[in-house]
């Protein structure tokens, strides 16, 4: 053979081989454990948004106690007609079923979270059997939890998580994902809601889960401690406010809409900076505490 | 004036004309003399080959990365892209930051199910970028850490681009100076930012883009007829399935790398002139044939590893995105492809919208009904309507900067969204354009004349593949608006783009090859050393030169 024919000929087999050898070594994704019967209280290290918005997740539970970012708190059978369709129904139609299939009471009984115990930085999302395993029958889906956090930063990007949700509001170590402000006031005037904060970290007041949009009836501060009133007294589980407690009402605007934000705070002394929650806790904190190992992800909010 | 003062002004002006004509001749000879291509025979592989592609690796590489990285954010097509290679977008969780910046950091990851890409029959939507990715992948390794960086993609997209460059060289006729001229455009077209952004991106663009490249330089030496024909047909094949495996609009390309194989060097003529006889033309259709059916069936298995639901996605936009918005009766447009008309309250919707047809009972019907297949026989039952549908594309490719996606890395000291303009031309031509679209299908027509004058007088391959891309660029066109339309028309027509730019050197090209022949060439002044009366005339003598 010519020298040059040869040069063609090797050059030519030499691409093909190398186009062959990077087409065919893929690193596939793993099929995983099944989907068709998900368990309660497991968790699961997701690491990207792409996972968490997967129809299906059939990644391997960790423990609890290892770093992890969502919590399975309901297990259910899918309802209704999508579930009798013999092909799954596509992202769109299962997702926008997620509101009903796992908003309901399950959440907060998970949590031991009280009516008054703010989850504002909680998040919910919910997975449905693989394809496969739908063709096969299955129709479980499961509602799992995640913590993003209520530092008012706007990520979405959950925190790394050591320890499990189970029945965490009714604990001490539940601070570290209650809603508090660090708000600032003026005697005689509204307060307005500032920096967020977990209470775990020096605050003014604390979120009791009681929001409402403003109107006129709210126009004074003296109406809008009376309306806050009560659910203060319903988050502290008293009659009377206790000595050195007092409501805070604050508003907050947001894109033009103000809303009155019920929160309830130290007086005197302590007024200024209190660590910790004033909710009355009925258990002990786990051992060791649940730990926050910051968000997953990477970038900035 | 008198009659005496008339004649001596005119004799003026007639003597300032000629004066002016002989400065402007003196001017064009010597550029003819400097940049003039002289002959139509490929000068082969020579020094200035490596060299100027190196120069052009080089100027890329500073374009990209001085005085920092830029690149192309992902809009989460990246994520679908690179996960079965196992490595994950280091990123914010929010979609607004996530777009606003690019973020080059992939790291090692372990997929689980449909974590990876929506679950296609290999779990993922393949490419051919892969090629790309994987020295990418291997590089960061090697030079960074375990997982990928979109910025050592970027460096071994520059590196394939000067290989394509000296290739280039190797395959252009003419001779230094208007190779270095032409290759100089190609690179001055390729290192605008609305292309070279997205060499630092988790894109099948760059691949794209490359694989054009790639396709042009294995046609100009397919058509130069030098060396083994096999091993130019097996060139042009792998160039064009790297490109048609990059996307699936890119299978847009078949019928054009078809034509393009039986388009043959002597158009089954003998070196007489005369008509091969049946015998022989038989055997020179015979590897185009096969590498016709090869690439056919190559074309089919990229097509079918496609997820169902990039089809889904692809067949929702260009209903509900691209036709009903754009029609008088949706209602009926919807009765004529088989669905519910009363699905037309989710026109201008995408999946994603609040008024998605998706969440409809009747959507599950759509989705067995209405086929990529079905869309293309209404629009060819419904002509007319394609005619606002190419007004769309053409401003669609006419406006190249995605000015949703940022440029810059997070911590550059950007504005988020910031785009790279460092080295603009195209954009600017571009956005010239837009202001009258008409000039841009002046622009294709003439390339296609020009390179039809070049390859019938002479034979040319340059003629021939600035015809080629032109066609190719409009079948790439006509894919993107048929299948994703209106939804993401920018980002889609980008490669038509590209293709489209390209064809400005290759008109130049072939403007100076046809100008320069019918200036220069005289009787006696064949050089050719092919024995037929036709390829004798196919070496062009520049009596400016000589």
């Amino acid at each position: 053979m010519p020298r040059k024919v040869k040069r063609h000929v090797l050059g030519s087999a030499s691409a093909a081989f190398f186009a062959v050898l990077l087409l065919t070594s893929c690193a596939a994704p793993e099929a995983g454990v099944g989907t068709a019967n998900p368990a309660l209280g497991q968790c699961r290290l997701l690491q990207s948004p792409d996972e968490a918005d997967a129809v299906s997740d059939p990644s391997p539970p960790v423990a609890c106690t290892t770093e992890h970012t969502v919590e399975t708190y309901r297990v259910a059978q899918l309802p209704g007609p999508v579930a009798q369709q013999s092909v799954r129904p596509n992202q769109q139609q299962l997702r926008v079923r997620q509101s009903s299939l796992c908003a309901d009471g399950s959440l907060r009984a998970y949590l031991a979270a009280r009516p008054r115990d703010s989850v504002n930085g909680f998040a919910t999302v919910s997975f449905f059997p693989s394809p496969q395993d739908w063709s096969q029958g299955a129709r479980a889906y499961r509602c799992d939890i995640s913590y993003r956090g209520v530092d008012g930063t706007g990520s979405d990007a959950p925190y790394a998580l050591d320890g499990s949700l189970q029945g965490i509001m009714g604990r001490p170590d539940s601070a570290k994902l209650r809603l508090c402000y660090l708000a600032s006031e003026e005697p005689g005037k509204a307060g307005v809601t500032g920096r967020h904060a977990p209470c775990s970290e020096p605050h003014l007041a604390e979120d009791v889960n009681a929001w409402f949009t403003m109107d006129r009836t709210l126009a004074e501060p003296e109406l809008r401690t009376a309306k806050c009133l009560p659910y203060v007294l319903e988050f502290l589980e008293v009659k009377a406010l206790p000595q050195g407690v007092r409501v805070v009402p604050l508003l907050s605007t947001d894109n033009g809409a103000s809303t009155l934000r019920c929160a309830v705070g130290r007086t005197g002394e302590g007024a200024a900076l209190s660590v910790g929650t004033l909710a009355p806790l009925n258990a002990k904190a786990a051992e060791p505490p649940l730990e926050l190992a910051g968000r997953v992800g990477g970038g900035q909010p | 004036m008198s009659i005496v003062e008339e004649t001596r002004t005119s004799n003026g002006i007639r003597t300032r004309r000629r004066a002016q004509q002989s400065r402007l001749r003196r001017i064009t000879t010597g550029l003819s003399r400097t940049f003039g291509p002289g002959t139509l025979r490929p000068a082969g592989f020579t020094a200035v080959a490596p060299l100027m592609g190196f120069l052009s690796a080089l100027f890329m590489v500073v374009r990209l990365f001085v005085p920092g990285p830029v690149g192309m954010a992902d809009q989460g097509d990246g994520q679908r892209l690179l996960c079965s290679l196992g490595v994950m977008n280091v990123r914010p969780w929010d979609y607004e930051n996530f777009t606003r910046f690019i973020h080059p950091q992939w790291v090692p990851h372990q997929y689980y199910g449909e974590g990876c890409a929506a679950g296609g029959p290999l779990g993922t939507d393949v490419s051919s970028q892969w090629l790309l990715l994987w020295p990418a992948k291997w590089l960061t390794g090697f030079l960074v850490a375990p997982g990928l960086d979109t910025r050592v993609l970027g460096a071994v997209c520059c590196l394939a681009f000067g290989l394509l460059i000296t290739a280039l060289m190797a395959v252009l006729p003419g001779r230094r100076n208007f190779r270095i001229l032409i290759a100089g455009l190609v690179t001055v077209v390729s290192a605008d930012g609305v292309f070279a952004d997205f060499f630092i991106a988790p894109y099948s663009e760059s691949g794209a883009f490359l694989g054009a490249l790639a396709l042009v330089v294995a046609l100009l030496h397919y058509w130069n007829g030098r060396g083994l024909r096999p091993l130019a047909v097996l060139w042009v094949l792998l160039a064009a399935s790297f490109t048609i495996g990059t996307a699936p609009q890119a299978a847009s390309w078949l019928p054009v790398v078809v034509l393009a194989l039986f388009w043959t060097p002597a158009a089954g003529r003998d070196d007489g002139g005369s008509p091969r006889p049946a015998r022989g033309r038989l055997r020179r259709f015979a590897l185009p044939l096969t590498a016709s059916l090869l690439l056919g069936a190559f074309t089919v298995g990229v097509l079918a590893t496609q997820s169902p639901r990039t089809t889904e996605l692809t067949t929702y936009n260009a209903v509900f995105a691209e036709m009903l918005p754009h029609s008088p009766t949706p209602e009926d447009d919807l009765r004529w492809l088989g669905a519910d008309p009363a699905l037309a309250s989710a026109t201008g919707s995408t999946v994603v919208s609040a008024n998605s047809a998706v969440y409809s009972p009747r959507y599950q019907e759509f989705r067995d009904t209405v086929s990529p297949g079905k869309i293309a026989a209404f629009y060819l039952t419904h002509p007319e309507r394609l005619i606002g549908m190419a007004e769309r594309g053409i401003e669609g490719v006419l406006t190249p900067e995605l000015g949703y996606l940022g440029s810059y890395p997070q911590d550059s000291g950007h504005q988020p969204s910031e785009k790279d303009r460092r080295f603009p031309p195209v954009l600017f031509f571009f956005t010239a354009l837009r202001a009258f679209p008409v000039l841009y299908l002046a622009l294709n027509l003439a390339v296609i004349l020009v390179g039809l004058a070049l390859a019938s007088r002479h034979g040319s391959a340059v003629g021939r593949v600035a015809v080629l891309l032109t066609l190719a660029s409009w079948a790439q066109f006509w894919a993107v608006m048929l299948s994703g339309g209106q939804a993401e028309i920018y980002k889609d027509l980008i490669v038509t783009g590209y293709m489209s730019a390209l064809t400005v050197p290759l008109f130049f090209a072939s403007a100076c090859l046809l100008g320069s022949r019918a200036r220069t060439a005289g009787p006696g002044g064949d050089q050719s050393s092919q024995p037929s009366s036709r390829s004798r005339r196919r070496r062009l003598n520049s009596d400016v030169t000589s």
